[in-house]
C-alpha cells in the first residue's frame, strides 16, 4: 500500500470520526502481557454483543490474540489454542468467532461493521492460513489499520486536500508558463471595468456642461454643440476601447484556458500510462474518462471566463461604491449600505436552490438509470414483452423529474421578481431623496439632473455584479471538484517503479528463462494470492498452467509481465532480476492472448500491425495467415482495411480472438502468455485458434493457461496450481501416473464431462 | 408445517412435501447458531435469509462454512419452540442495520457526502459518494449504504424531527 499513512489516518480522523490507531495504553498493556512480543496487526471491532456502536481492540501477536473491551478487560487467547476461525456476515454487520475446542464457546467472538472488515478480516485471514501451516508476518499494524478502514473512501476519492483554496491554488499554478498572457487578460479585464464607469460620468457632464446650461440660455447654440459632440466622441471613443479591452480579455483569457486544459490533459494522459494495472482495477473506466474530457473541459471554462469574472464583479462592486460615494455620498450610502443584505439574500436563495438541485440531480438519475439499464437489454425486454412495463416505470420516473422541475421553477420564478423589487424600491428611495434636490426644495442640498441620471446608470450596473457572484460560486464549486478529481490522479503514485534508464538493463533479446524464487504476492500485504511460488522454465519450453478458478495462475503470468512486483521473493529473467530491467524493452518482447481479446477502434490491418507499426503488408498477410485469420479476412468487403468497430464489436469472438493472435505473431515476442485464449468458441473455432497457437508457440517460451487440459497437449511441462501454491508439477503422462493427484482429478472430471455431453 | 422447512445437504433440492421436523436448532453461548444433523452432531451454521428485504423472516437457508445447505425454514414460526426462538435470535445478528433516529448534518467534500448522524446504536459519521441515492422501498424505509458497505436504515422517515427531515429534505426525494 504506497499511500502515505498520515494521509490514511487523516481519512479516518476526518470521514470516519474513529480512533486512528489503537490506544498506547492499550497496545502497551497488551505487549506488556505477552512479555514484550509486539502488536503485529490490530484492528477495532465496533459493535457490542448487544450490537450496539462500542470499541472492542483485538491484537494479533506472533503467538497470541488480544481482545480489549471497552471496560477496559483485555482477553488474551494463546493462537495455538485456536482451532477454526468462523466469520458470519450479515446485511451490515460480521462476527468473527475464534473456536478452540468444538464443543465449547468460542474463544472469542467479535461483532464489527463492514467498515472494519478490512482490518478484521486481514487478522482472521492470518489466523487461517495459521491453521493451514502458513505463517504470516506484519509489522507495521499502525499503517495496515489506517490503510484498511481508509480504504473505501480512498478508493472513492483518491487525495485529501487540506480546502478548496489550496485546490484553486494548484490550479492557478498551472497558469504560470502563460504568465505573460495572464497578466494581459488580467489587465483588459481590470481596464474593462473601470472603463464601464466613464460612460455615466459623460452623460452627466453632456446633461450639466451642455444640455443645461444651453436650456437655460448660459451658452449658445454654437458652443453647446461643440461641446456636446467633443463629449459624445469621448464617449464613442470609451466605448471602443472598452471594447478592445473585451476582445483583448476574451481572446486572451480563452485561448490561455484552452492551452491549461491541454497541458492538464496531456499530463493527466502521460500519468495514466505510468499508472499500474491495479489503478485501472480500482477505478471505472467511465470515470477515468470523464476526468480527461468533461474535467478539463469545466477548468477551461473557470479558467476562461469564471477567473476574469471574478475579478471583473469585485471591481465593479469596489469601483461603483467609490463612485457612486464620490458623486453624492448621502444617495451613495442609500444604494450601497443594503448590498451586505442583498448578497445575503443571494446566498439564500442559492442554499435554497441548491437543495432543490439535489432532488432533482437524483430524480434525474433515477430516471437515466431506466434508460441505460433498458437500452442494453432491449432484445430482453421484446423478447419477454415487457415493453410496457418498462415504457410506464420511464415515464412515472420522468413525471418525478418534471415535479421537482416545476418546484425550481416555482421558487426562481418567485424569488427573481422578489428581488428586483428590493432594487426596485432603492430606485424608488433615490428617487425620493433626489427628487427634492433636484426641485431645489429650501433645507435639501440641490442636485443637477446630470448627476442624477449618472446615479441612475450606476444603479443599473449594480445589478450586473450580484448576479454573476450566484453564477460564479457554482461555477467554482463545480471546477474546484473537476481540478481535484484531475489532481487526484496525477497524485497517484505508480506502484511498479521503474528503475533509472541509465542503470536499468536493456535485455535484448531475451532468451525466456524464467525464475521464480520463492515469491509471495498479494493484492494488499496481509491476503497473499501467491504463496512460496518457485519454479524454473527454460527458454523455448511451453509451460500449462492449470488448476481450479482463484489458484493464482492469472497472478503468475501478471507478475512474469511485470503488471505488480512481488511482496518477497524473486522474479528472475535470463538472470536479471525483473525490478532491473528497462521495463519498455522487457514488455516489447512479451505478447499476450487474453481470453476476451481487446481490440482497437481502427482497421483490421492497424490491430495486427499494432506492436509493429512498422511491418510490410506482406507480413501482416502471412500473420494472418499464420493465425487463421486470412481467409475470414478477405470474405469482408472491406478486407483488411474493415474497421473493427469499439473493442472488435464487428467481428465474432473468435475472429477477434484469431486477429490478436496475428497481431501477437508479427510482434514476434520472446515470451508468449497465453490466457485462457480458445475458451468461449465453437469447436471448429476452436480448432482454428489451437492451429493458430501452435504456429505461434514455437521457438519461445510460453506461458499458458487452459481450463480445457486438451489445448495443453502441446505443453513440455504441466504446473498444477491450488490456493497459490503450484502443488504438483511434470509432463501429462507423469501427472496421470498420480492417482490421488489434482491433476489427475481434473482430467478425469473432464473427461466424464466431455464424453457425458459428446453422446 | 410448512414442506420447505426442510433439511437439505450441499444446496440439492428439497424433497417435494418431505418431512419437516428434522430441523432442531440451538444458540451457543457465544452466540453462533447449531444445527442438529442425523448422527445427533451439533454443526455450527450462519443464516441466509432468501429475501432479506422483502421477507425478512421467512426463507431462511441455513449453511455452513463451506456454504453447504444444511435446512431451508420457510416459516420460523413453525419449527418447535426452542428452535425458534434460537433461530430468531440469530436472525438479530443477521439482519442487524443501523437504525438512524436523527440526522445532525450532511456535508459535501469532493466526491462525497459525509452523514453525521444518530442511530439507536450511537453516533456514526459515514460517507457515500455524491452521486449514490438512498433506497426508497415499497414500505417506506429508507436505506443508505456507505463507502464500505454498512446500511442505515429510516424505518419511517415521518417519525423522525423536523430539523432531520429538513436535512434530509434534499436527498430523500
Amino acid at each position: 500500500m504506497s499511500f502515505p499513512t498520515e494521509k490514511n489516518r487523516a481519512i479516518v480522523r476526518r470521514y470516519t470520526e474513529q480512533p486512528e490507531r489503537m490506544p498506547d495504553a492499550v497496545r502497551g498493556r497488551i505487549e506488556a502481557a505477552w512479555d514484550g512480543e509486539p502488536v503485529q496487526l490490530y484492528a477495532l471491532a465496533d459493535l457490542s454483543p448487544r450490537l450496539e456502536i462500542a470499541h472492542t481492540w483485538v491484537a494479533l501477536g506472533p503467538s497470541r490474540v488480544a481482545v480489549a473491551h471497552p471496560d477496559g478487560r483485555i482477553d488474551h487467547i494463546e493462537r495455538d489454542r485456536i482451532r477454526a476461525v468462523e466469520e458470519r456476515s450479515g446485511l451490515s454487520a460480521t462476527q468473527l468467532y475464534l473456536v478452540g475446542d468444538p464443543d465449547q464457546p468460542a474463544l472469542a467472538a467479535l461483532r464489527y461493521s463492514y467498515r472494519q472488515q478490512n482490518a478484521v478480516g486481514a487478522i482472521a485471514f492470518v489466523l487461517k492460513q495459521a491453521l493451514e501451516h502458513n505463517r504470516i508476518d506484519h509489522d507495521a499494524p499502525d499503517d495496515f489499520y489506517a490503510a484498511a478502514v481508509a480504504q473505501p473512501v480512498r478508493d472513492a476519492q483518491g487525495t485529501v486536500v487540506k480546502n478548496r483554496l489550496s485546490v484553486l491554488w494548484r490550479l492557478v499554478s498551472y497558469i504560470r508558463p502563460y504568465k505573460g498572457q495572464f497578466l494581459l487578460g488580467v489587465f483588459a479585464a481590470v481596464a474593462l471595468t473601470v472603463l464601464m464607469l466613464v460612460p455615466p460620468t459623460l452623460t452627466r457632464d453632456i446633461i450639466d456642461g451642455t444640455v443645461t446650461p444651453y436650456t437655460r440660455g448660459e451658452i449658445d447654440l454654437d458652443t453647446a454643440q461643440r461641446q456636446g459632440w467633443v463629449l459624445v466622441g469621448v464617449l464613442v471613443a470609451v466605448f471602443v476601447v472598452r471594447e478592445f479591452f473585451l476582445w483583448i480579455r476574451l481572446r486572451t483569457l480563452s485561448m490561455m484556458g484552452e492551452w491549461v486544459a491541454r497541458d492538464l490533459r496531456r499530463n493527466l494522459y502521460d500519468h495514466l500510462h505510468k499508472l499500474s494495472v491495479s489503478f485501472f482495477s480500482r477505478n471505472q473506466t467511465g470515470s477515468i474518462v470523464s476526468r480527461v474530457s468533461s474535467d478539463t473541459d469545466r477548468i477551461w471554462d473557470f479558467i476562461a471566463f469564471g477567473l476574469a469574472e471574478i475579478l471583473f464583479g469585485t471591481i465593479l462592486i469596489a469601483g461603483l461604491g467609490i463612485r457612486l460615494i464620490t458623486l453624492d455620498w448621502q444617495l451613495g450610502l442609500i444604494l450601497i449600505l443594503p448590498v451586505p443584505l442583498l448578497f445575503l439574500l443571494l446566498y439564500w436563495m442559492g442554499r435554497k436552490l441548491h437543495r432543490v438541485f439535489t432532488r432533482i440531480w437524483q430524480k434525474w438519475s433515477e430516471m437515466t438509470a431506466t434508460v441505460s439499464d433498458t437500452v442494453p437489454g432491449i432484445r430482453v425486454v421484446q423478447a419477454f414483452d415487457q415493453g410496457d412495463r418498462e415504457r410506464e416505470r420511464f415515464s412515472a420516473r420522468n413525471d418525478r423529474v418534471l415535479d421537482e422541475a416545476l418546484l425550481v421553477h416555482r421558487i426562481w420564478t418567485s424569488h427573481w421578481p422578489l428581488m428586483y423589487l428590493g432594487l426596485s424600491l432603492l430606485t424608488v428611495a433615490v428617487w425620493v431623496f433626489a427628487l427634492p434636490r433636484m426641485l431645489e426644495v429650501p433645507g435639501y442640498s440641490p442636485m443637477t439632473a446630470g448627476e442624477f441620471v449618472a446615479f441612475l446608470f450606476y444603479m443599473g450596473m449594480f445589478v450586473m455584479p450580484l448576479e454573476q457572484f450566484g453564477f460564479l460560486t457554482r461555477m467554482i464549486n463545480r471546477s474546484i471538484s473537476s481540478a481535484q478529481r484531475v489532481f487526484e490522479i496525477l497524485d497517484t503514485e505508480p506502484e511498479i517503479r521503474e528503475k533509472d534508464p541509465a542503470e536499468a538493463v536493456a535485455l535484448k533479446p531475451v532468451q525466456g528463462h524464467i525464475v521464480f524464487d520463492n515469491v509471495t504476492f498479494g493484492y494488499d500485504p496481509v491476503r497473499q494470492i501467491i504463496k512460496g511460488v518457485s519454479f524454473d522454465v527454460n527458454p523455448g519450453e511451453m509451460i500449462g498452467l492449470v488448476g481450479p478458478s482463484g489458484a493464482g495462475k492469472t497472478t503468475v503470468v501478471n507478475l512474469i509481465a511485470r503488471f505488480y512486483d512481488t511482496n518477497s521473493g524473486r522474479i528472475r529473467v535470463d538472470g536479471h532480476d525483473i525490478r532491473d530491467l528497462d521495463l519498455g524493452i522487457f514488455r516489447s518482447q512479451i505478447g499476450m492472448v487474453m481470453q476476451d481479446p481487446y481490440l482497437f477502434h481502427g482497421s483490421i490491418l492497424e490491430n495486427i500491425r499494432y506492436g509493429m507499426r512498422e511491418a510490410t503488408e506482406e507480413q501482416a498477410i502471412a500473420a494472418a495467415r499464420a493465425a487463421n485469420a486470412h481467409d475470414f479476412i478477405c470474405k469482408l468487403s472491406h478486407g483488411y482495411d474493415t474497421i473493427v468497430g469499439e473493442r472488435g464489436h464487428n467481428l465474432s469472438g473468435g475472429e477477434r480472438q484469431r486477429v490478436s493472435i496475428a497481431r501477437a505473431i508479427l510482434h514476434n515476442p520472446r515470451i508468449l502468455i497465453l490466457d485462457e485464449a480458445t475458451s468461449s468458441v465453437d469447436t471448429e473455432t476452436e480448432r482454428k485458434i489451437q492451429e493458430a497457437v501452435d504456429r505461434l508457440v514455437a521457438g519461445r517460451t510460453v506461458i499458458a493457461i487452459a481450463h480445457r487440459l486438451s489445448t495443453l497437449s502441446k505443453a513440455t511441462r504441466l504446473f498444477v496450481m491450488k490456493d497459490g501454491r503450484i502443488v504438483e508439477m511434470g509432463t501429462h503422462e507423469e501427472l496421470l501416473r498420480k492417482p490421488d493427484g489434482l491433476y489427475h482429478k481434473l482430467h478425469n472430471a473432464q473427461r466424464e464431462l466431455h464424453e457425458m455431453y459428446a453422446v | 408445517m410448512n414442506p420447505m422447512n426442510t433439511p437439505t445437504q450441499n444446496s440439492t433440492p428439497p424433497p417435494p412435501g418431505g418431512a419437516a421436523t428434522g430441523v432442531r436448532l440451538r444458540r451457543g453461548e457465544d452466540g453462533r447458531l447449531f444445527i442438529r444433523k442425523e448422527n445427533g452432531a451439533w454443526v455450527p451454521v450462519l443464516i441466509r435469509p432468501c429475501f432479506p428485504w422483502t421477507l425478512a423472516d421467512r426463507f431462511l437457508s441455513l449453511r455452513d462454512e463451506e456454504n453447504n445447505e444444511h435446512a431451508l425454514v420457510a416459516d420460523p414460526q413453525e419449527l418447535p419452540g426452542e428452535s425458534r426462538e434460537a433461530l430468531l435470535a440469530a436472525l438479530a445478528d443477521t439482519r442487524f442495520t443501523f437504525e438512524i433516529v436523527a440526522v445532525d448534518k450532511v456535508e459535501t467534500d469532493f466526491e462525497l457526502r459525509v452523514w453525521r448522524v444518530r442511530t439507536a446504536q450511537g453516533e456514526r459519521t459515514f460517507c457515500t459518494k455524491t452521486d449514490d441515492w438512498p433506497d426508497r422501498h415499497d414500505d417506506g424505509r429508507v436505506v443508505f449504504r456507505d463507502l464500505g458497505g454498512d446500511l442505515f436504515v429510516i424505518p419511517d422517515m415521518e417519525k423522525l424531527d423536523a430539523r432531520s427531515r429538513r436535512i434530509l429534505w434534499s436527498y430523500v426525494a
